[in-house]
C-alpha cells in the first residue's frame, strides 16, 4: 500500500474500504497487481506516434507550402 | 476467501461498460479493428464539412489540405499521449484520468467540460440530423418547400430516442451501430470526394479564398483549425480506448481511425466551399447530380451524425457516473440525463442554438489544449508514469490526489494561464491574432505553457508540501 488510507486502518482485505462500493473495491484490488494492468506505449508505438504525429505533419507542411 | 468475495463482487454487475469504474482485463476485449471502426464512425460527422469550410476561407485546396491534415495529426497526437496511456492501463475514461492532476473533487471541472462540450456538439449534430431529414423529404417530394419547421424538432426527438435505445446496451450498442455505419460512411465519403474533384476541378483550382491575406498567417490558421478541432476529441476518446487491453492496441486506431478521417472528410467541405461556396453536401450534391445524389448525401449526413451522437452520449454518460449520486442510479437514468438536454435543445430552441452556440463551443474547445499539456507533463515528467488506481477512486482526505480539499490549484492555475495564452495569441471567435501566432499557432504554445505552469507550481508548492503523492513512486 503506497499511502495511508482507510485500508490501513481496517484490515487490508481489499474489500473493506467503507468509502468504496464492494465491486469497485474488488476491481481496484485486482488492478493494483501490475500484471492486470494494460501495458503502456511500446517503442514501436512511440515510433508510430512520432511518425504520424510529428514527422508526417512536418512533411505535409513542407509539401503544402511549396 | 478474498478471491471468492472479489469474484462474487465482480460477477454481480455484468455491465461494467455502463459504469465509470475501471474495467477488468477480461472486459477490455476489443480488438484494434473494432476500436478503429468505432473511432472512425465517431469522427465522421457533419462538423468535418464545417472544419473544411473554415479552412476554405483562407486557403486553396492543396495548402488547405496539407495544413489541416498536419494540424489534425498533431492535435490527435496530443490527445492520444495525454489520455490513452492512463485510460488503457486501468480501463478508465477521460474524466477519470484527470483525477491525478485536478484532485479527487477537482476532476468535476474536467467532467463539466466534457458534459457541456459533448452536449453542445450533440445538440448541433442532432439539429443537423433533423435538418437533413427535412431536406431529404423535400428532395423526395414528400414535404413542400419551407415545410421543415415542425420536422426538425420532431426528427431531433426521434434521433434522441434512437440514441437512447442503442445505448441501453452500453459499449456493445456503440460497437453495433458503428459496424453498421462504417462501410456506408467510408464508401459515400470516397464517392463524394471523387465526384467533386472530377466535376468541379476547374472551379476548385480557380477559387480565391475569401479571407486570404498573408500566406504564412493563412497557412498557420489552416493548421490551427486542424489542431483545435482534433483536441475536441479529448472528451470522447477515453470512453472508447478503455475497452482495449493495452495502449498498443489503441495507438494506430487513435491516430488513423480518429486523427485522419477528420481532415480526409473535411477536404470534401473544403473543396465544395471553394467550388460552389457552401460546404453542405445536401446543397451541392443536389445541384451537381440531381435529387438522387442529394438523397444519398443526405442519408450519409443522417447516418454519420447519428453514429457520432451515440458515441458522444455514451462518453458523457460514463463521465457522469463519476459523481457519487450518479453511481447508484440505473444506467437508463444516467443516459436520460445525458440525452435530455440535447433533446430539449433540439426540440425547443434548434434555430437559436444553431445560430449562437458556436461561440461558446469555441471557448470550450480551447480549454483542451492546456488540459492535454497538464496531463502529459504530470503523467510522463512528474509522475514518471507512476499512477495509483486506488488513489484515483479514493475520495478520502488522506488520499494522495486529495491535494487541497480535493482540488489541485496547480491544475486550475495552469488551465487559466493556458486559456489566457490562447486568447492572447488568437481570438477563437473573431480569428484575430497577435505575434508570434503566425509562427507557432495558438494551441501548441497553450499546451506547452499549460504543462510548464503545472510543473512549476507542482515543484515549487505541491511537492515540498507533500501533496499529490509525488513522493511515493507507485508501482508501475
Amino acid at each position: 500500500m503506497p499511502y495511508k488510507t482507510t485500508q490501513e486502518i481496517v484490515p487490508k482485505t481489499g474489500l473493506d474500504n467503507p468509502l468504496l462500493p464492494a465491486e469497485l473495491e474488488a476491481r481496484i484490488h485486482h488492478l493494483e497487481n501490475t500484471a492486470n494492468q494494460g501495458a503502456g506505449f511500446s517503442k514501436t508505438d512511440w515510433l508510430y506516434l512520432w511518425g504520424l504525429g510529428v514527422v508526417v505533419p512536418a512533411l505535409l507542411l513542407i509539401w503544402g507550402w511549396v | 476467501m478474498t478471491n471468492v468475495i472479489e469474484n462474487a463482487a465482480l460477477n454481480k454487475v455484468p455491465s461494467a461498460d455502463r459504469s465509470a469504474w475501471p474495467l477488468m482485463p477480461s472486459e477490455r476485449n476489443w480488438s484494434q479493428r473494432q476500436l478503429f471502426v468505432v473511432l472512425l464512425v465517431s469522427a465522421a460527422a457533419t462538423w468535418c464539412y464545417i472544419i473544411g469550410e473554415y479552412v476554405g476561407y483562407y486557403l486553396n485546396l492543396k495548402p488547405g489540405f496539407a495544413s489541416m491534415t498536419a494540424g489534425s495529426l498533431v492535435g490527435m497526437f496530443l490527445v492520444t499521449v495525454a489520455v490513452v496511456p492512463m485510460a488503457t492501463r486501468f480501463g478508465i475514461d477521460s474524466v477519470a484520468t484527470t483525477k491525478a492532476q485536478f484532485g479527487s473533487r477537482g476532476w468535476m471541472f474536467a467532467g463539466a467540460l466534457q458534459y457541456i462540450s459533448i452536449i453542445g456538439w450533440n445538440s448541433l449534430l442532432l439539429i443537423f440530423f433533423g435538418k437533413s431529414v427535412a431536406q431529404l423529404l423535400i428532395t423526395l417530394g414528400l414535404l413542400p418547400e419551407g415545410g421543415a419547421g415542425f420536422v426538425v424538432p420532431l426528427m431531433a426527438a426521434l434521433a434522441c430516442a434512437v440514441v437512447y435505445g442503442t445505448l441501453l446496451k452500453g459499449a456493445t450498442g456503440v460497437e453495433r451501430i458503428s459496424n453498421t455505419l462504417f462501410f456506408f460512411i467510408v464508401g459515400v465519403s470516397v464517392w463524394m470526394v471523387v465526384m467533386l474533384l472530377t466535376k468541379e476541378s476547374g472551379a476548385i483550382a480557380a477559387a480565391t479564398p475569401e479571407y486570404a491575406s498573408d500566406k504564412l498567417w493563412d497557412y498557420t490558421t489552416g493548421m490551427e483549425i486542424g489542431i483545435v478541432s482534433l483536441l475536441s476529441w479529448w472528451p470522447y476518446i477515453g470512453a472508447m480506448v478503455r475497452v482495449v487491453p493495452n495502449a498498443s492496441k489503441a495507438t494506430l486506431p487513435s491516430m488513423l481511425g480518429m486523427g485522419l478521417p477528420v481532415p480526409l472528410i473535411s477536404v470534401v467541405g473544403l473543396a465544395a466551399f471553394l467550388a460552389v461556396g457552401t460546404s453542405d453536401p445536401s446543397t451541392w450534391l443536389v445541384s451537381l447530380g440531381g435529387p438522387l445524389f442529394g438523397s444519398i448525401a443526405l442519408l450519409f449526413v443522417i447516418a454519420a451524425n447519428l453514429g457520432t451522437a451515440v458515441i458522444g452520449v455514451y462518453a458523457s454518460a460514463v463521465g457522469l457516473r463519476h459523481l457519487p449520486v450518479m453511481n447508484s442510479l440505473p444506467w437508463k437514468w444516467v443516459l436520460s440525463l445525458s440525452i435530455m438536454p440535447v433533446a430539449a435543445v433540439g426540440i425547443a430552441i434548434p434555430d437559436a442554438f444553431f445560430n449562437n452556440f458556436g461561440t461558446f463551443l469555441a471557448f470550450i474547445g480551447v480549454m483542451f489544449a492546456p488540459l492535454c499539456g497538464i496531463q502529459i507533463a504530470d503523467y510522463f515528467f512528474l509522475r514518471r508514469q507512476s499512477i495509483s488506481i486506488r488513489a484515483l477512486y479514493d475520495p478520502g482526505s488522506e488520499a494522495p490526489y486529495y491535494f487541497w480539499r480535493g482540488f489541485n490549484p496547480a491544475a486550475f492555475l495552469a488551465m487559466a494561464i493556458g486559456f489566457g495564452v490562447y486568447v492572447y495569441l488568437l481570438d477563437p471567435v473573431a480569428y484575430t491574432s497577435r505575434a508570434p501566432y503566425q509562427y507557432l499557432t495558438a494551441s501548441l504554445p497553450t499546451c506547452l505553457v499549460g504543462g510548464l505552469s503545472y510543473v512549476l507550481f507542482t515543484l515549487l508548492v505541491n511537492k515540498p508540501l507533500g501533496l499529490g503523492g509525488y513522493e511515493n513512486g507507485y508501482e508501475k
